[in-house]
């Protein structure tokens, strides 16, 4: 009863916070359904470690220093970038690059959609944030998870936690925030623009050739880019190559879903309430935020910009979509464009620029990283 | 921080907005470029009516 009451007693006020967002990540995951295979794990573990002598995290308990188990994965997954790679080799698994290929104009609206990540440089350098925190803060704009863990744990260790939380928050609140944005800057007229598709099938040789030239390109022109592009790039290799069925599907499912598991997991070893809970992390979290709603917009304008030279209009919401956020904010753009006309079909537009966000946002993250080294 | 040295920050910063900017559309520009180029040099089976 006393070993009860002294380790209620312990706990802290800002841990009992910590708790309770703990508790509102898996709400939004397990109620609103927002990306659960990460704000569960996040959510429990943030309970978990606003315990105090657990022995989940390094701590000394009776005078003994323990190592504990989410330390001891932190250090083997995350600081050395390991968890995050395996994922995109998942991810490049499940890509289909064929909606790109047949549309390879839509390449442009991903590196648009880049925009809101330098815009936040700017923003957090005028704000106090040296140079490599300011950089990484702005790849919360990516809206790409691992690349975002990736950056940060090279340029910022010391704000993986907050950066980590805020991109596969907004990653999550893409359906929220997204329309928002789009709103703001487009009229109604504008969202009503209707795109014929053309269906222009892709030959097998150019499905195999295009990751393979990706490769090549990024460790020509980025080489610090080459991990993130190279996983990305090998994992769709897999699936375009015709002759490794099985190790596409691993690749997709089993290696997505544990990797998952240890990544939401070990992120959220810094969601201690010493950690997470200073005005630091909350002006992290708004930049992330401004740097999404900056992405769209400059995806958004430069699709306007171009239609001001193309005879064939762009729906400018189009734009939006070169974000990483892939395949949420594509059907994003599709709910949108339906609910302004309901026979309007810009789905395979907006998949593609959502593809060429992807490859957009790891070449961003790699320049980043290339501009510091 | 220093007037000057945040104005060193600042100028950093729009050096890598030009930088990053600049370089992920050269990127994706060479890559719509290879897009075109494989699709000339292997295009899809159309349908034979």
């Amino acid at each position: 009863m006393a070993s009860i009451i002294e380790t209620a007693a312990s706990i802290t006020f800002q841990q009992v916070i910590m708790m309770i967002i703990g508790g509102i990540l898996m709400y939004l995951g397990i109620k609103k359904n927002y990306e659960p295979t990460l704000l569960v794990p996040m959510g429990l573990v943030a309970i978990l470690v606003n315990f105090p002598m657990t022995g989940v995290l390094t701590q000394t308990i009776n005078g003994q220093k323990t190592e504990g188990v989410l330390d001891i994965l932190f250090n083997a997954g995350i600081t050395t970038e390991l968890f995050p790679l395996l994922i995109f080799i998942g991810i490049g698994a499940m890509i289909d690059f064929g909606p790109l290929l047949s549309n390879p104009f839509m390449l442009l609206f991903g590196a648009a959609a880049q925009f809101g990540i330098f815009f936040v440089v700017i923003v957090a350098l005028f704000f106090g944030f040296n140079i490599q925190e300011a950089a990484s803060i702005g790849v919360i704009g990516a809206a790409d998870g691992p690349t975002s863990i990736f950056v940060s744990s090279q340029l910022a260790p010391n704000l993986l936690g907050p950066i980590a939380i805020a991109a596969y928050s907004y990653m999550a609140l893409v359906p929220i925030i997204q329309p928002a944005a789009i709103k703001l800057v487009t009229t109604k007229k504008e969202r009503r623009i209707r795109m014929t598709y053309k269906a222009e099938s892709v030959s097998k040789k150019t499905r195999i050739l295009f990751p393979i030239i990706i490769t090549l390109i990024a460790g020509i022109v980025a080489p610090v880019s080459l991990p993130l592009v190279g996983f990305l790039m090998f994992g769709n290799l897999l699936r375009e190559c015709g002759v490794l069925d099985r190790l596409s599907n691993t690749a997709q499912n089993e290696l997505v879903n544990i990797v998952s598991i240890l990544l939401g997991l070990t992120i959220s070893v810094k969601l201690t309430a010493t950690e997470f809970l200073n005005v630091q992390t909350l002006m992290i979290i708004a930049f992330g935020l401004v740097a999404f709603i900056m992405d769209s917009i400059g995806g958004v304008l430069f699709a306007k910009l171009l239609n001001l030279f193309r005879k064939e209009k762009v729906n400018p919401m189009i734009g939006a979509a070169g974000i990483s956020a892939f395949p949420m904010s594509s059907r994003v753009i599709q709910q949108m464009a339906q609910a302004e006309d309901k026979q309007n079909f810009v789905l395979m537009y907006a998949v593609g620029a959502n593809v060429s966000g992807q490859i957009g946002s790891v070449i961003a993250g790699g320049l980043l990283l290339g501009f510091f080294s | 921080m220093s007037h000057a040295l945040a104005q060193g920050f600042e100028l950093m910063g729009f050096e890598l907005m030009g930088f990053g900017m600049g370089g992920v559309f050269a990127v994706l520009f060479l890559i719509y470029l290879v897009c075109i180029a494989l699709n000339k040099l292997f295009p899809g089976k159309t349908d034979k009516k």
